[in-house]
């Protein structure tokens, strides 16, 4: 659970876009949000609505417009070692084999002698139970074992705050589900601190310590809800009433806003 | 796993049946070709003269390739301008297409320079090259290169140029700086279209190589044609060209064969 120091801090955070025609086009508009450590927390919202936008701000591969974006307390001006992203659509070198695309980050980094990465990967490649497939290459893998090397990569390299765009998005529902459930023993077993980006309110609820709600056009923080759910969170859970409580909320402030929309 | 290996199965039955039909359809037609010629040029003897004969132009092989010299000068000589050439051609190609390929302001400065030199007719710059370099082993290796360098260089330039956007990304969030995005992403990424640039560009060559020693040299296999002409032995011509065309096939396969062990991870359905 938090320990009450702050990792991420975004205050007044604002994206914006010149059309030809020289209007602005807000992608983000005064986003402020603070993830504490070793919080789980997930940012849902229709589509369009900058969560993605937001995650790769706070990534460093898209620079935002105004305001300011702290890790640590330190401005947040680009990729750094402290922060992984797991991927969308995995995005893993085809000619690479997984063991090698597990290593691909701490490789890039430079921070460790290849004895140590070796470990490193061999280790990881375990805990997403990758175990025998090390010398595959991704042509030669299903979507779910795709995301498990993406998210090896990603703890490969011992980030301190996990960014997840959507991940689970593309698979069926019984992979997610499993995979939902290995990311959060993940979680819980390393302590992560994660932003997970998803529009899918269960997989929110289920993962996360909060949920902030995004609305679209600009984008914008609508509002946050809190997840009293007790860790660690099993298959059983999602069959209670509290969790259909948190469901149910995160399904008013969507739909809500929603017909603010229209 | 069951319907695969049926699949799989019925597969290589129909595979073998359509090989057994190529072999005896394809086969069969060359065979007849031959007789044909054997035919056409022991009615007369102007018609052996000016057509040679299937017979004599394999007497005419044999004789060529049980010579020592064939081997240690002619070949030889061909072999050392077209290696020559082409690994010029081949380096040039590389670094200049990767450049190209991933710093956009260079391309824009010489993309319309490089598409009007690649319109000049390669041929038309021999008689140039002689009168500058004369005929030895530096005006073949650079008819060479100029036969060769283009499909490596437009080809690279396109496959690094195409490197996929989303692996970039991924690359960066990384940390990795421009030189590391093309070392570990964008140059991976393009060798499909590198070897399709290679495997033509070394076609390219070999024609370079023989049409440069038909034109001006003092041995190689295109000497030998040249010679053979001037001395009217149409089956030596015809034994040297099968020998060229044995040559060019080999130097394919080879390559095919460092390609695919290159580029195993490639989908198949895409190869």
């Amino acid at each position: 659970m938090p320990s009450g120091d702050v990792c991420l801090r975004a205050s007044g955070v604002s994206k914006w876009y010149r059309s030809g025609s020289g209007d602005t086009t807000w992608a983000l508009r005064d986003v402020d949000l603070t993830v504490m450590r070793g919080e789980f927390v997930s940012l849902v919202g229709p589509s369009g609505c900058g969560k993605s936008t937001l995650l790769n701000c706070v990534a460093g591969i898209t620079a935002y417009d105004s305001g300011t974006l702290t890790l640590d307390g330190a401005a947040i001006r680009g990729p750094g070692v402290g922060r992984a992203v797991v991927f969308q659509d995995a995005a893993l070198l085809p000619w690479r084999t997984v063991a090698a695309n597990v290593a691909y980050g701490l490789a890039v980094q430079r921070r460790t002698t290849a004895a140590q990465r070796r470990q490193r990967v061999e280790a990881l490649i375990g805990l997403v139970g990758l175990t025998g497939f090390e010398r595959h290459y991704p042509a030669e893998l299903s979507g779910g074992m795709r995301q498990r090397v993406n998210l090896a990569r990603a703890l490969a390299t011992e980030p301190e705050l996990l960014l997840m765009d959507e991940p689970f998005g593309a698979l069926d529902a019984l992979t997610r589900e499993q995979l939902q459930l290995e990311l959060t023993r993940i979680c819980d077993e390393r302590r992560c601190t994660v932003v997970f980006v998803t529009h899918d309110i269960n997989e929110a609820a289920f993962l996360s310590d909060r949920v902030v709600v995004m609305t679209g056009r600009p984008g914008a923080v609508h509002s946050v809800v809190d997840v009293p759910l007790p860790r660690p969170r099993r298959p059983e859970l999602r069959r209670t009433s509290a969790f259909a409580e948190v469901e149910g909320q995160l399904w008013e402030r969507l739909h809500a806003q929603a017909i603010e929309v229209s | 796993m069951t319907s695969g290996t049926v699949a799989t199965r019925r597969r290589r039955h129909t595979f073998q049946s359509v090989r057994w039909r190529r072999i005896v359809l394809g086969g069969g037609l060359a065979v007849l070709l031959l007789l044909l010629w054997q035919w056409y040029s022991s009615r007369s003897a102007h018609n052996i003269f000016i057509a040679s004969s299937p017979s004599r132009s394999w007497d005419s092989l044999v004789a060529l390739v049980t010579t020592g010299s064939f081997w240690s000068v002619q070949l030889a000589a061909t072999a050392q301008g077209l290696a020559l050439g082409w690994s010029c051609a081949v380096a040039a190609g590389l670094l200049l297409g990767a450049a190209l390929g991933y710093v956009r302001t260079l391309r824009e400065a010489l993309e319309p320079l490089l598409f009007s030199i690649n319109c000049v007719p390669r041929l038309a710059l021999i008689p140039l090259l002689t009168l500058w370099l004369g005929y030895g082993l530096t005006y073949k290796a650079v008819v060479v290169v100029i036969a060769g360098f283009f499909p490596v260089l437009l080809n690279t330039m396109d496959g690094v140029r195409r490197a996929d956007n989303e692996l970039m990304r991924m690359s960066r969030s990384f940390g990795a700086g421009p030189v590391w995005q093309l070392f570990t992403v964008a140059l991976p990424g393009s060798l499909p279209s590198v070897f399709a640039g290679l495997r033509q560009s070394l076609a390219h060559s070999v024609v370079g190589v023989i049409g440069a020693e038909i034109w001006a040299s003092s041995a190689g296999l295109g000497w030998l044609i040249a010679n053979a002409e001037l001395q009217v032995r149409t089956d030596r011509i015809i034994a040297t060209i099968i020998v060229v065309t044995v040559v060019g096939v080999l130097l394919n396969e080879t390559l095919r064969l460092v390609e695919s062990r290159c580029t195993r991870w490639y989908p198949r359905e895409r190869r």
